[in-house]
C-alpha cells in the first residue's frame, strides 16, 4: 500500500481502478496510479490498453466499477477539484459556430471563471498559443493545428492545478510539437501537474518526468524515466566469423546470439570480460563492444512483449508502486 | 447560475448558426405580411389595403365582432396552424440535434468533466434548446401584433400570451425528442420520435372528437353523446388525461384574446347563405364548442407539464449516469 505521508504528495492517486462495460469488456483491471504534484507524467499504452478510459474516469466521462483515491486530494468528481483540472480530450470536437474567443470564453465560464477574468485569460492564451489574430474567426475554419492549440488554450483557460492532455500533439506539425512541449515545460516550472496520455513515446520521453505503461488494462511498467531504462542496459559485442558453436556456452554466461554479435543484458563489466576473452580464445575477432540503454519505445515494447506472455504483475499487488 | 447561463447562450448561439432558424424568420414576415392584406372598411371586409371588397352586415371597421374576428385569426389560424403546425415542425427540425450534438464522442468529454452537476448541464440545455422556439415565437408573435394593431386600431395584449404558449406547445413534444436523442445519440432518430409522438397525441385529441360524435345527436343530445363514453371514449379520456394537450393550446389563446368561438367565426367565413350550414356541420361546431368550453387552463397546461416531467425525469437520470 502507497503509506499515507507519500499521499499527500500525489496529485493523482488511484488505487484499484476498474472499468467493466456493458457486454463484460474490461477496459481496465485494477489500475494504481500515483502522479506527483508539480511531475509531468505520461500514460502510455498500446490501443486498447485503457489509458484513454483512464483519463475519462479521472474526468468523471466514464464512471469507473470501482476506484479508490484521490485527484488534488479529493475523491474522483469532487466539484471543487474539477474546476482546479484542465482537460483536454483526444479527437474533441468543439462547436463549430463559436470563434475561438467564444470557445474558451464558454469553457471557462462552466469552469467557473469569473467573467472578469476570461477576457484577459483568453487574449493571454491566444496569444501563448499564436492565435491571436484568429481569435474571432469561427472554428470551422480552423485546421487540426490550429484545433489543438484551441484545445490547449481551453484546458488551461481555469488556470489549473492539474492538467489532464489525451494526445495533445495529435495533428500538431513538428514546429507546433515543439512549442507545445515549451509550454508544457513551462507549466511544470510554474508548479502545475501535467498528466499526458500520447502514443508518441518520442515526445513523451522529452517532457515527462514519470510514466506508466499500461498493458490490456493493467499497469505493466511504471516509475521514472530513469528507472525504467536502467533496467534495460546491454552490450553489443560485434564479432566476426560463425559464433554458433559456441551458442551454449555464451548462453550459460548470461548472454545470447544475434548475428555478427553477442548480446548481454545488464551493466555487469565482468560477464562482458568473460565473454570477450571466450570469443578471443576461440579465434574470434572483437569488432566493437556497445554499452547501450533502451529507449522508452523499446520500455515500451518489451513491457508489450511480456504482457503478452501472461508476466504482467503490476497492478495486481494493491498500491506496489515505485518512484 | 454563470454555468446556465453560458450553456443557454451556447445552445442559442448553436441554434443561431443554422439556415432553418433565419429561414422561419423569413416565413414569419411573410405571413405577417400576408395578415395585413386583411382589414375592414365602413362596408364590410377590405383585403389587399381596399382591393377588393366584401360588405358584410356584422363585420366592419371599429365593430366589437370585426375586433374579435382577427382574435380568431390569432389563435384559429396564426397560432392553431401556422406556428402550431409548421413553425413547432421547422422548431423540432432546428433544434432535434442540439441534444446529438452536445452528447457526441469528443464534445461531450469536456462539457461532462466541468464542475457542474450533468443534472443542471442537462436542463440548460434543454431550456437554452427552448429558446431557439421562444425567439421564432417571439418575434411572429410581436410583429403579428403590430400588423393587428394597425389594422384593429388597437393593441390586442392578449395574443402576448401566445409566445410563452407556444414554448410550452413545443416542450410537451420537444421532451420526447430528448429523451429518445440522450437515448439513441441520434438526430434523425430523435426527431422522428418526436413527430412520431406528435401524430399519437394529434390521434388522442381527434378520437375524442370522433367518440363525442358517433351518433346522430343533435342540439342537446350531442351533450349526452359527449360525456357518455363506451369503452373506446374511457380509453380516448385516460389518454387525454396523462398526454400533453397542445390542442388545448389555441382553445386556450382564443379567451386571452377574447376571439370569436369556432362556430362564430365558421359563420363569419361562411357565405351568409343558412343552406349550407348542414345539421352535421352545426352538430359538429357544437361538439367543438363543448370541448373548448370544457378545457380547463390549469387542468390542460398542469397535466401536460406533468407528462413532460417524468419524460424529462428519466431522460435525465440515463443522461446522468451513462458513459461516454
Amino acid at each position: 500500500m502507497v503509506e499515507m505521508t507519500e499521499m499527500t504528495n500525489w496529485a493523482v492517486d488511484l488505487i484499484g481502478v476498474r472499468k467493466r462495460y456493458r457486454g463484460g469488456v474490461d477496459a481496465l483491471r485494477g489500475v494504481n496510479v500515483q502522479v506527483g504534484q508539480g511531475e509531468i507524467f505520461g500514460l502510455l499504452g498500446p490501443n486498447g490498453a485503457g489509458k484513454t478510459t483512464l483519463v475519462k474516469i479521472m474526468m468523471t466521462v466514464i464512471r469507473p466499477s470501482h476506484a479508490l483515491g484521490t485527484i488534488l486530494g479529493r475523491p474522483i468528481g469532487n466539484s471543487r477539484k474539477l474546476a482546479r483540472i484542465g482537460y483536454l480530450p483526444e479527437s474533441h470536437r468543439f462547436p463549430p459556430y463559436l470563434t475561438g474567443s467564444q470557445l474558451l470564453d464558454y469553457y471557462a465560464a462552466l469552469a467557473r471563471v469569473p467573467r472578469k477574468i476570461r477576457k484577459s485569460r483568453s487574449d493571454e492564451l491566444l496569444e501563448r498559443m499564436g492565435m491571436s489574430k484568429w481569435a474571432s474567426t469561427l472554428i470551422n475554419k480552423y485546421s487540426k493545428g490550429m484545433m489543438q492549440r484551441l484545445g490547449l488554450a481551453q484546458a488551461l483557460m481555469n488556470d489549473p492545478d492539474l492538467i489532464v492532455l489525451d494526445e495533445p500533439t495529435d495533428g500538431v506539425d513538428p514546429m507546433g510539437r515543439r512549442d507545445i512541449r515549451e509550454l508544457l515545460l513551462d507549466l511544470k516550472k510554474q508548479g502545475k501537474t501535467i498528466l499526458i496520455n500520447s502514443h508518441l513515446l518520442g515526445e513523451l520521453e522529452m517532457v515527462c518526468d514519470r510514466v506508466s505503461i499500461l498493458v490490456d488494462g493493467l499497469v505493466a511498467r511504471q516509475g521514472t524515466l530513469k528507472e525504467l531504462t536502467e533496467q534495460s542496459k546491454e552490450y553489443r559485442i560485434a564479432v566476426e566469423g560463425d559464433l554458433a558453436p559456441l551458442d551454449a556456452q555464451i548462453k550459460a554466461m548470461g548472454g545470447r546470439l544475434m548475428t555478427g554479435a553477442v548480446m548481454l543484458r545488464g551493466h555487469d563489466s565482468e560477464k562482458v570480460n568473460a565473454i570477450i576473452d571466450l570469443l578471443r580464445q576461440n579465434g574470434h575477432m572483437i569488432e566493437s563492444v556497445e554499452k547501450r540503454r533502451f529507449s522508452l519505445e523499446e520500455v515500451f515494447v518489451k513491457a508489450m512483449a511480456s504482457a503478452s506472455t501472461a508476466t504482467v504483475v503490476a497492478g495486481k499487488a494493491e498500491g506496489k508502486v515505485s518512484r | 447560475m454563470m454555468q446556465v447561463w453560458a450553456i443557454i447562450v451556447d445552445s442559442f448561439r448553436e441554434a443561431k448558426a443554422k439556415k432553418l432558424f433565419w429561414a422561419l424568420l423569413g416565413i414569419s414576415t411573410l405571413v405577417a405580411a400576408a395578415l395585413s392584406f386583411i382589414g375592414f372598411d365602413e362596408n364590410g371586409f377590405s383585403f389587399f389595403y381596399g382591393a377588393i371588397k366584401s360588405p358584410n352586415e356584422t363585420f366592419k371597421a371599429g365593430t366589437v365582432a370585426a375586433d374579435r374576428f382577427f382574435g380568431a385569426i390569432v389563435s384559429n389560424f396564426l397560432v392553431g396552424t401556422y406556428i402550431g403546425w409548421v413553425g413547432i415542425v421547422i422548431c423540432l427540425v432546428g433544434t432535434a440535434g442540439m441534444f446529438p450534438s452536445l452528447i457526441e464522442t469528443g464534445s461531450v468529454d469536456v462539457v461532462v468533466s466541468k464542475p457542474l452537476p450533468r443534472s443542471v448541464l442537462f436542463f440548460a440545455r434543454y431550456i437554452g434548446s427552448l429558446a431557439f422556439v421562444l425567439v421564432q415565437s417571439g418575434y411572429f408573435v410581436l410583429l403579428t401584433l403590430v400588423v393587428l394593431r394597425w389594422q384593429m386600431g388597437r393593441w390586442l395584449w392578449g395574443y402576448l400570451w401566445a409566445i410563452p404558449l407556444l414554448v410550452l406547445s413545443f416542450s410537451y413534444i420537444y421532451c420526447v425528442c430528448v429523451l429518445a436523442a440522450v437515448w439513441t445519440r441520434r438526430a434523425l432518430v430523435s426527431l422522428v420520435y418526436g413527430l412520431l409522438f406528435w401524430v399519437v397525441l394529434f390521434g388522442i385529441a381527434n378520437l375524442e372528437r370522433v367518440v363525442g360524435t358517433n351518433d346522430n345527436a343533435t342540439g342537446s343530445n350531442v351533450v349526452a353523446a359527449f360525456s357518455d363514453r363506451g369503452s373506446l371514449g374511457k380509453t380516448s379520456l385516460i389518454a387525454r388525461k396523462i398526454f400533453p394537450k397542445p390542442d388545448d393550446i389555441p382553445i386556450i389563446l382564443s379567451r386571452k384574446t377574447n376571439s370569436l368561438d369556432t362556430k362564430e367565426f365558421l359563420m363569419a367565413i361562411t357565405p351568409r347563405n343558412a343552406d349550407i350550414v348542414t345539421p352535421d356541420d352545426v352538430r359538429q361546431l357544437q361538439v367543438e364548442q363543448l370541448r373548448a368550453d370544457s378545457v380547463s387552463p390549469a387542468r390542460s397546461i398542469g397535466s401536460s407539464l406533468a407528462f413532460e416531467a417524468v419524460i424529462l425525469l428519466i431522460a435525465c437520470i440515463i443522461f446522468s449516469r451513462r458513459d461516454f
